[in-house]
Order: C-alpha cells, then structure tokens, then sequence
C-alpha cells in the first residue's frame, strides 16, 4: 500500500511535465510553421509580381517592337496596356521588398526601373515619334537594355526563392530543434523515472530484508530466551532439590551448612554436600564440586553424590568410598569431580577422610588457631584404579571440621588471600556460638558481595557439651538470622535474606537440645 | 640441547570444561619429540579437567621416556595441581627459562 502510494506522486509529476512539453512543443511549432508560411506566402506574392513586371515588360517591348517594324500603330495596344500597370507593380515592388529587408533586391530593383524608364525614354519614345528612323540601332540599344532590365528583375526573384529557401530551412530547423529538445527531455523523464523505480525497488528489498532479518533475530533471541529460561529452571529445579537434603540430629554431633548459587543463574554449579547419620555416633560426610555448570554438572552433581551413598553401603572406609566412585565415574568417562568422604565419629572423636582433587579441609579445635588438612590426590573420574589414602585425624570434643568447595577461596582470584581470609572467618565463627558456622563464615568471607561462582560450606563438630548446643529451626534458616553478624550492615543483611529466600532450607543447624 | 628440538605446547586464558578437547589436542605426544616445555604462563584459570589432561599427557609423555616441564603462572592453577597431589609430581617452574635449563640438563 504504501510503496504504491509513494508511486503515484512522482508518475503524476512526470505525466503533467510530459504533457506540458508536449503542449509547449505543439503551441511553438504551429505558431512558428504558421509564422514561416505566412513569410513564404508573401515571398511568393512578391515573386508573382516580379513575374508579373517581366510580362508587362515584354509586352512593351513588343508593342514598340511591332510599331518599329510595321509603322502599324494598332500593334502599341500591348505597350499602351502595360505602361500604367509597370510603374504600379514598381511601386508594390519596392514597398514588399522594403518589407522583406532585402537591399540587394531593391537596389536590382531600382536598377531594373532605371533602365525600364531609359528604355522608355531612349527607345520608346524616339520609336513612337519616328517609328522609321535608326530603327536598327535604337533596337539594339533597346535589346540592351531590355536584357538588363531581365537579368536585374531575374536577381529579384532568385533573391526571393532565396529567401523563401531560408525561411523553409529555418522552419525545419526550428522543428528540429523543438524534435531534439522534447526527445531529450522524454528519454531524461525516463531516465529519471527508471532510476527512481530501481531506487524505490531496491529500497523496498532493503525494508523487506530488514524486516526479515529483524523477525528472524527476534526468532533467535526468543528461541534461545526459551532454552536459557528452560535450562534456568531446571538447573534451579534440580539443585534445589539436591540441596534440600536435611541434616540429621544427633546428640553428640553438631552440623552446619551453607549454599549459596552463583548470582549468575547460568553459573549454577554442581557443589553439594551430604551428612548421612551412621549407628553408634556416627555420620559419613561428604562434599564436592562436579567441573563445569549448568544442566550437565548438576546431573553429574546427582550421580556423584547418589555413588557416594551407594558406595558407603559396601565399605564405609572414606579412601574405598573414593574409588568406588573414581571407577564408577571413570567407567563413564563423565565430568571430573573434586569431593571429600569421611566420617566423623563423636565416641572417638575422631575424623577420617579421603580427599580426590578437592581443597583441604579446614580444622578448628577449640584454643587453637584453625589449620589445613593434608590433601592431594587426583579428582575423581579422570583415571580408573586410583589409590586413595584414608587419613585419620584424632581430634578433640568442640573441634568442627570446615570442609568447603573452591568458590570459598576462588572468590578473588587470588588463592593464598583467600585461604587466609577463610582460615580468619573460621577462626572468628567460634566467637560467635548465636550464629550457626557454616552461615557465618561465609557471610565473614563475602561480606554480602555477589558470588561468582556457588559456594557450599559444611561444618562437622563434636559437641563440647551436649546440653549447651543451640538449635537453628528451619523456619528462621530460611527467613533469615539474627544476632551480629561480621561486618554486618543492615543492607548486608537483607541482601543476603534475599539469597536465603531464593534457597530453602539454606542453613540449618542441628544439635541435641 | 637445542631449544629448536624442545617442543613447545602453549595453552592460554581460561582452561575449562568446555576446552576439554581443545586441551586434549594440544597435549599429544605424537611420537619424535626429544622434550616438551608446556607453557601455561598465561593462563588465568584452570578446572580440573586441565589437570586431568596435564595428569594424562604426564602419563603418555613418561612412557615414551620424554621428559616434561610445565611453566605455571596462575596460583590457582598451581593450587589445583597441589590439591591434586601433584605439586611434587611434574617438573613445575614459573618461567621459560628455568623450564628450558631443566629440559637442557634432562636430555643432555
């Protein structure tokens, strides 16, 4: 609709200019052919009455001729007739020629006249007086000038085709010219008219490519706005509900925990953790961090942690729960996966642990500055048959393990800064008995900052005195805490209520009331 | 030794999951090398699927008796090696240089 709109203006523009110049055109040449007829007409009324003076002319000469010959006086009719009308066609003569701007004519015409009324005078006359006397010269003179007065009146006339051949050749060239000029001006209209056509074709193609490209990128960006949204939710849905696993009460033991996900959605990782109670005092703990995020690591994040549970059926040995799962992941060729498996048992005091690929653990006893665990052995699933070593760990009541996935010291991309501040928010979550570990620390190491990468902590403790423990209820975990926190503005507070809220069951601690 | 016959693997930027077999490809003992400097000093971030590849190529490199020198800039990088048992393991160095001289006295 509106490529034909826009059409019509320009095509009515170049029809009125086409008609106008067509008009022009028609107007000029009739009014110039007119003209030029007009001029020619009179030329030839002038040459009729040149033709008519040599007539009148002769008709004198063969009056006095006869009257020469003959002494016949009848025979002076011809010359009689003529005389009058001679001087008159002189005198027309003279003023058409005045008209048509013709010197030269004139001046032949005046000679013409002269020699006509020497003719009179000299021939004439004498003959009509003495028709028998010098007849034979005075003809001769006459003859003379008879052939004068022909050739003078002759240049008249060949001065008038002349000029009537200029004014049919002017008239040509005027049509000519008038020809070229409308020719040129319909084949520039057209020119200008295809041009205007190819250019508004072409513009046309441009809106109509940009529009499909348009429609094709909004294609694209909702097909993928569909995929990241649907990929969100089901990362969401899948790590929700792998980190919803409870933790369990016990007497003896204390537990804390802490998840929070990557700020970025697309970063959702597959850390987990998982406390399982064992008969006599005992819990088998595990953590880990699947390589990679998304959709992909939480499956492997599932499996991993689902092998764990299977392995600890066969052989509670942390170093045996390793490798089981090793093979079982190797045999897969599935991500990597860096964990710990131990089991800490509150009648010993006791922990033992093997470790595959994953940061050292973090042991806080009570009087004493927190400290690393040995670690170092290759994470899970890049080779079948590796050896993991158990290592055994005799602790103290009131001593909690911190075990932890690498976002916890990664967080500024400076390692060693970040041991050091986990092994400070460590040290100070003792101070601190109102708030549960695993929340302290990482509020003391993030301070309320946006997280990179997830981050799970656990804590594992034995109780120091089973009466004194708190309990966290699930309800308050998720709505948030209180009490003081490290460097906690009210602001840090409810940021981190908001991240609370986006992940139930964040942090709870269990103890024996 | 030469420096011409020491082959020279260089890997930069972030070495993740989704490099894992761009990072396959590049750690390959093809068979002819006399020693092979792996130069990791641009690295800003590995996960554990470099060093599972770095583990693998040790592994083929030790069995086709060529020696090995990795260049590590990144503490990161290096940590993970050290989680991974394997701080001791490989020749590790923080320059070129010091890599170079001990691939130079290894096959001299």
């Amino acid at each position: 609709m509106s490529t034909s709109a826009r059409a019509v203006v320009p095509t009515a523009v170049v029809a009125l200019v086409l008609i106008a110049v067509f008009l022009a055109a028609g107007l000029y040449t009739h009014r110039y052919a007119a003209l030029a007829a007009d001029a020619t007409r009179h030329v030839y009324d002038v040459r009729s009455l040149t033709s008519d003076a040599l007539k009148l002319q002769l008709d004198e000469e063969v009056g006095i001729r006869g009257l020469a010959a003959t002494g016949d006086r009848t025979l002076l009719q011809p010359f009689a007739a003529a005389k009058a009308p001679l001087e008159h066609d002189f005198s027309e003569l003279r003023v058409a020629l005045a008209g048509l701007d013709l010197p030269e004519a004139r001046a032949a015409l005046d000679r013409a006249a002269t020699e006509n009324h020497t003719w009179l005078r000299q021939v004439a006359e004498p003959t009509l007086l003495h028709p028998h006397r010098g007849a034979a010269s005075v003809q001769r003179y006459g003859k003379k000038l008879v052939d004068a007065f022909r050739a003078d009146i002759a240049r008249v006339d060949a001065l008038l085709t002349e000029r009537a051949t200029q004014l049919s050749q002017r008239l040509t060239s005027a049509i000519d010219r008038i020809t070229v000029l409308v020719v040129g001006v319909v084949i520039a209209l057209s020119v200008a008219a295809l041009a205007y056509t190819v250019q508004q074709v072409r513009a046309a193609r441009r809106v109509a490519e940009g529009e499909r490209l348009a429609d094709q990128e909004r294609a694209q960006r909702a097909t993928l706005q569909a995929a990241y949204d649907a990929e969100k939710r089901i990362a969401d849905s899948l790590q929700t509900a792998f980190s919803q696993r409870p933790l369990p009460a016990l007497e003896a033991l204390r537990f804390s925990a802490s998840y929070v996900p990557a700020t970025e959605e697309t970063k959702l990782g597959g850390d987990w953790y998982d406390v399982i109670a064992l008969p006599g005092n005992k819990v088998l703990f595990t953590i880990g961090d699947v390589t990679g995020h998304g959709i992909d690591a939480a499956v492997t994040m599932n499996r991993a942690r689902q092998s764990f549970v299977t392995g600890a059926l066969f052989d509670l040995e942390p170093s045996s729960v390793l490798e089981r799962v090793n093979n079982e992941m190797a045999a897969r060729e599935d991500r990597l996966v860096t964990a710990i498996a131990g089991v800490a048992d509150a009648g010993t005091f006791e922990f033992v642990y093997a470790i595959a690929g994953h940061p050292p653990p973090v042991l806080l006893e009570p009087g004493r500055r927190p400290r690393f665990l040995d670690c170092g052995s290759l994470p899970l699933g890049g080779f079948p048959n590796t050896k993991y070593a158990g290592k055994r760990v005799q602790s103290v009541p009131g001593a909690t393990l911190v075990l932890y996935t690498d976002g916890a010291v990664e967080h500024s991309r400076n390692v060693v800064e970040g041991e050091e501040l986990l092994l400070s928010a460590v040290a100070s979550s003792a101070d601190h008995p109102e708030v549960d570990p695993a929340t302290w620390i990482h509020q003391a190491i993030f301070q309320g900052r946006a997280v990179g990468d997830d981050v799970a902590i656990l804590t594992v403790g034995f109780s120091a005195d089973p009466a004194v423990g708190f309990v966290v209820s699930a309800d308050k975990a998720q709505s948030g805490f209180s009490g003081r926190m490290p460097g906690g503005t009210q602001q840090r507070k409810s940021v981190e209520a908001r991240r609370l809220a986006r992940m139930p069951a964040f942090a709870v601690e269990r103890a024996a009331s | 030794m030469s420096a011409q016959s020491i082959s020279v693997i260089k890997l930069s930027g972030e070495l993740e999951i989704g490099r894992r077999a761009e990072i396959r490809a590049a750690l390959h003992v093809g068979g002819g090398e006399k020693a092979f400097l792996i130069d990791f000093s641009e690295v800003t971030y590995a996960d554990s699927t470099a060093v599972a590849e770095l583990v693998r190529f040790h592994a083929e490199a030790a069995a086709a008796g060529v020696p090995v020198a990795v260049v590590i800039g990144n503490r990161q990088f290096a940590r993970l090696l050290q989680y991974a048992g394997l701080g001791d393991a490989f020749a590790i160095f923080d320059s070129r240089a010091a890599a170079l001289t001990f691939l130079s006295g290894k096959t001299a």
